[in-house]
């Protein structure tokens, strides 16, 4: 054994990992013995510090409730029913206009009347061989032969 | 040994399954201990305390899933940890820690020591020796300081602080002896003895 406490074996004293060997040394060496206590009387007084920096930082700040710590997460039973109500409320009337809006069963009629007519003129118009402004020169030409 | 009488101490497992229905029970009880474990980890009181509600929240949230396994605050320290550690990993967090969260000041931590019946050099040289603590623990990672934090300012035993962390016991060690040569090296020559 050294002649003093290695690191390792003071970081194992502060941790409470004790040897028999350590411990003896520890009777015998004073300096070890005060080195140890100064690192635990340090680490006392960190600990003791901050005890009561988180203390005194909990009175400064005020509490959650159990309301607001639930409100995250649990919907009171009358705020569900007032959101029900008023489902139950806009959902029918949306509907409501938004048939208001659409046109009768007859003018549907007459516009699919109209579409067809349009359809059936522009079908007319490709479908003919010879263009509209032509059409004349083409009955001189039938009269000529 | 130690741990099995706090254990017993704490209350049978029912008693502790019991408290987590109490959430005002359990915030008055636990809050500062989830906190300062959350501000020391993470030098930012502003995200310890979002944390500290957070870790509560979840807590109510979950008690179905507690067992009675462990104390109360392990298992709340062992939430706490949870969060932290997802929250350390976001490029968010790491965006505004580089912006400048706001820290916990040294001499503000060494400032709530009981002035008690020493006399005023002892005093003085008390508060510089929590500075080197705190100087010591910047060295470290968040996690590192978590360590230390649960086993010298909580003063848990080792298989408590692997039951919090979720870290294997090599590990835990690994962070305190570097934490511990850390603080050694920060109190230098002058913290050799202990103060009168």
């Amino acid at each position: 054994m050294s002649r003093h406490l290695k690191p390792e074996q003071m970081n194992d004293l502060l941790l409470g990992i004790v040897g028999s060997e350590t411990t003896a040394h520890l009777g015998a060496c004073p300096q070890c013995r005060s080195e140890v206590e100064a690192m635990r009387q340090t680490l006392g007084l960190f600990r003791s510090a901050a005890v009561g920096w988180s203390e005194g930082t909990v009175k400064q700040v005020a509490l959650p409730s159990k309301q607001r710590a639930r409100a995250a997460w649990v919907r009171p039973a009358w705020v569900l029913a007032t959101a029900a109500i008023l489902l139950a409320v806009i959902v029918p009337v949306s509907l409501w206009r938004g048939r208001g809006n659409q046109p009768s069963a007859a003018e549907a009629r007459a516009q699919i009347s109209r579409d067809n007519q349009l359809l059936a003129d522009i079908e007319s118009d490709v479908g003919e061989t010879t263009p509209t402004p032509m059409q004349p020169l083409q009955v001189k030409l039938q009269v000529n032969q | 040994m130690e741990h099995a009488l706090a254990m017993t101490q704490l209350g049978t497992c029912d008693e502790r399954m019991s408290e987590l229905d109490d959430i005002d029970g359990l915030v008055v009880r636990y809050r500062a201990q989830v906190l300062r474990l959350m501000a020391l980890s993470l030098d930012d009181a502003d995200e310890a305390a979002s944390i500290t509600q957070d870790c509560f929240l979840r807590a109510y949230v979950t008690r179905a899933q507690y067992r009675g396994q462990c104390a109360v605050s392990t298992w709340l320290l062992h939430i706490a940890y949870n969060l932290m550690r997802d929250r350390v990993r976001t490029r968010k967090f790491q965006f505004w820690r580089r912006a400048g969260a706001r820290g916990i000041d040294a001499s503000e931590l060494a400032g709530q020591l009981a002035s008690g019946a020493s006399s005023s050099e002892s005093q003085l040289l008390a508060r510089e020796r929590v500075e080197q603590v705190w100087a010591a623990l910047a060295e470290l990672s968040p996690r590192q300081r978590s360590v230390f934090v649960l086993r010298f300012v909580e003063e848990m035993e080792l298989p408590e602080i692997v039951a919090a962390t979720g870290m294997n016991l090599a590990t835990v060690k690994t962070h305190l002896y570097r934490a511990l040569n850390e603080v050694r090296r920060r109190m230098g020559d002058g913290g050799k003895g202990p103060l009168a």
